[in-house]
């Protein structure tokens, strides 16, 4: 201890980037985001300034979009069966282990829509394990197994020895919370449902908790004038409810005290300004379906100057952030986006981590 | 084996009530006393927590009402932004301007001669004999106090 | 300034309810304990207060976060009731705080 630091701390959340760019390569851009964002638990849609409420809108993730709760060991997923009917088959199933925190709990794992089993385990349990994996962090191992692998299946050493360690897995059963996007319209989503409940399996059905709110006279923030910073913190604000009439604040004193926050200057006041806010479980194909429905408002629909933004969030205890890459144990926010829609233009704003660049 | 830096700050404690040419008893256990209270208001438990080891007041000199305060690198900081706070020591009220921030003992005392030798040149003109000033040349210059410590620190420094 | 946000919880031995003023006279407080008038002297604010709760949102220079959660951490009383803080969630980013997907729950 040379000289012990006392005086600067950094805060060491911040891993993300803003990338905010225009023009027609953006599309392409926003796409890949949505697309690689796998596990999605909250959106949230801002209309800035509409007539009406758009029910083609409120009603996109309602409608089948139900996923389901099942108490399963690990080892089921990495059955041949499983991966024969829901992966290999051409549909994408996303399963999350729930209840498992990512910085306290031994292990927790997922099953992304691009077949990789996830899982991050703590330093005793992999080495236990046996199966091959990376460093994430001090004392943790992230483990990737593609299940798309033609050599992955009975008979072959590799799936063998997985089998096995799976299936020694102590705790034996996991929560997990299941979608499944069948590659064919004709085919029921809840076929998995079916299938796992055959297998013995409890399961229970989620459906995802939907809100909207709606104000009247708001100052909004134009999209070209404001700093990305103030406009991610007026947004923010904005859909936590900040600027809401509140009992606990008296007297425009009292809310001085509180208080030093302002809401960017070059406003605009609007009519009416929706949130939408959806809780649960997507599969990222439901966000391709509801950004092309934004845009197509958008352009449509959509008054001159105002915008729509689009902000989704993982899991904060999923062991994947964006593709396979590991999840910052110690950041927070590496599991997010938010895309705003003009009129005419589309301006993408991404908050995204610094060392998986999406290209 | 690499060695623990300290930093040594050399302060001015200047009584507000007192005449210039008056002898003022200035105890290092007062001022350290002042120093800590002084610092546990500005920066808290943490500050004080940080400069425990390591704070200590090496030299005070009666005559110059200059004093030495050694800590350790880095939460030097806690101390150095609290000295010019300091309003009291003991039960007198004071001002306490920094002078010199040095590495080692040895740089304090050189810069406290240098300093010394400026601020005689001042004072020469007020004295009349040549006695007179003989004997505070004498006083200020020869610095006894400093002298041991310097005599001290330096085999010490050497060893670490 | 780059700010973060925190969602913070009092949790305090008897249940009672305490206006937002002195949620956050207490917060102060704390950082005052711990990091004296140097540290009281950071721009904290409270955007948004839940009084039956006692949960708050709050915001901090990103540089002063790790300070101020120390802080919290450290704190053990409340006018004379033992209490600690709980912290739900912290981002640089305000938009994070709309979930916690780790206290949901799924039906």
């Amino acid at each position: 201890m040379l000289c012990p630091e006392v005086w600067d701390f950094d805060s060491a959340l911040k891993n993300t980037h803003i990338h905010r760019k225009s023009g027609n390569e953006i599309l392409e851009h926003c796409e890949d985001v949505i697309s690689n964002h796998h596990l999605n638990h909250h959106v949230s849609v801002l209309i800035s300034d509409c007539e009406s409420i758009p029910e083609d809108l409120s009603n996109i993730l309602k409608t089948d979009c139900e996923y389901y709760r099942v108490h399963l060991p690990l080892a089921s997923l990495i059955d041949k069966e499983f991966i024969d009917l829901f992966i290999l088959a051409g549909g994408e199933v996303s399963a999350l282990s729930i209840g498992t925190r990512l910085d306290a709990d031994d292990c927790s794992a997922a099953l992304l829509p691009s077949g990789h089993f996830v899982l991050s385990v703590g330093g005793d349990r992999f080495r236990s394990l046996g199966i091959e994996g990376v460093a994430t962090s001090p004392d943790r191992y992230g483990i990737v197994i593609d299940l798309r692998k033609p050599y992955f299946k009975p008979g072959k050493s590799n799936y063998d020895r997985t089998l096995r360690s799976l299936s020694k897995f102590d705790p034996v059963n996991f929560d997990f919370i299941i979608a499944w996007e069948p590659h064919d319209e004709k085919i029921c989503p809840s076929t998995i449902a079916k299938y796992l409940a055959d297998k013995g399996y409890r399961v229970q059905q989620c459906q995802p908790h939907f809100e909207y709110k709606v104000d009247n006279a708001v100052s909004i923030p134009s999209l070209r004038e404001t700093p990305e910073t103030e406009l991610l913190e007026w947004l923010g604000a904005h859909s936590l409810g900040v600027f809401r009439k509140d009992s606990s604040i008296t007297s425009p004193e009292t809310a001085e005290y509180l208080s030093s926050y302002e809401a960017p200057t070059d406003c605009t006041k609007s009519k009416k300004t929706i949130l939408f806010q959806w809780t649960g479980f997507f599969t990222r194909k439901r966000f391709v379906h509801l950004f092309k429905k934004l845009r197509h408002y958008s352009s449509e629909k959509l008054k001159d100057s105002s915008w729509i933004s689009l902000t989704v969030q993982g899991f904060m205890d999923s062991p994947v952030a964006w593709k396979c890459t590991p999840h910052g144990l110690y950041r927070n926010s590496d599991e997010q986006y938010t895309i705003f829609i003009e009129k005419e233009k589309l301006q993408c704003m991404a908050v995204l981590p610094s060392n998986g660049k999406i290209k | 084996m690499v060695r623990f830096k300290n930093r040594y700050i050399t302060v001015e404690v200047d009584p507000v009530k007192l005449p210039k040419n008056e002898p003022w008893p200035l105890k290092t256990s007062k001022l350290y006393r002042a120093l800590m209270a002084e610092v546990e208001n500005l920066h808290g438990d943490f500050g004080v927590a940080s400069i425990t080891s390591g704070l200590a007041v090496k030299y005070c000199n009666k005559e110059t009402r200059i004093a030495v305060i050694r800590c350790r690198h880095g939460p030097h900081r806690f101390v150095a932004t609290s000295i010019p706070f300091i309003h009291n020591v003991g039960k007198d009220d004071v001002s306490v301007n920094t002078l010199y921030t040095g590495a080692t003992l040895h740089q304090c005392y050189k810069f406290i001669k240098a300093y010394q030798e400026n601020h005689l040149q001042k004072l020469y003109s007020s004295l009349k004999t040549e006695e007179e000033r003989q004997e505070f040349a004498k006083s200020v210059l020869t610095l006894p106090e400093a002298r041991n410590i310097c005599v001290r620190e330096t085999p010490d420094e050497n060893n670490v | 300034m780059e700010f973060c946000y925190l969602d913070i919880t009092l949790d305090l031995a008897v249940e009672k309810s305490i206006s937002a003023v002195s949620f956050k006279g207490h917060v102060i407080k704390c950082v005052k304990n711990v990091f004296g008038e140097f540290g009281a002297s950071h721009k904290i604010d409270v955007l948004k207060y839940d009084l039956i709760n006692r949960s708050a949102i709050i915001r901090c220079p990103s540089t002063f976060y790790v300070k101020l959660l120390s802080a919290l951490t450290l704190s053990g009383e409340f006018e004379g009731l033992a209490c600690c803080y709980r912290l739900n969630r912290s981002s640089p980013y305000l938009l994070s705080l709309l979930s916690n997907s780790r206290t949901y729950e799924h039906c």
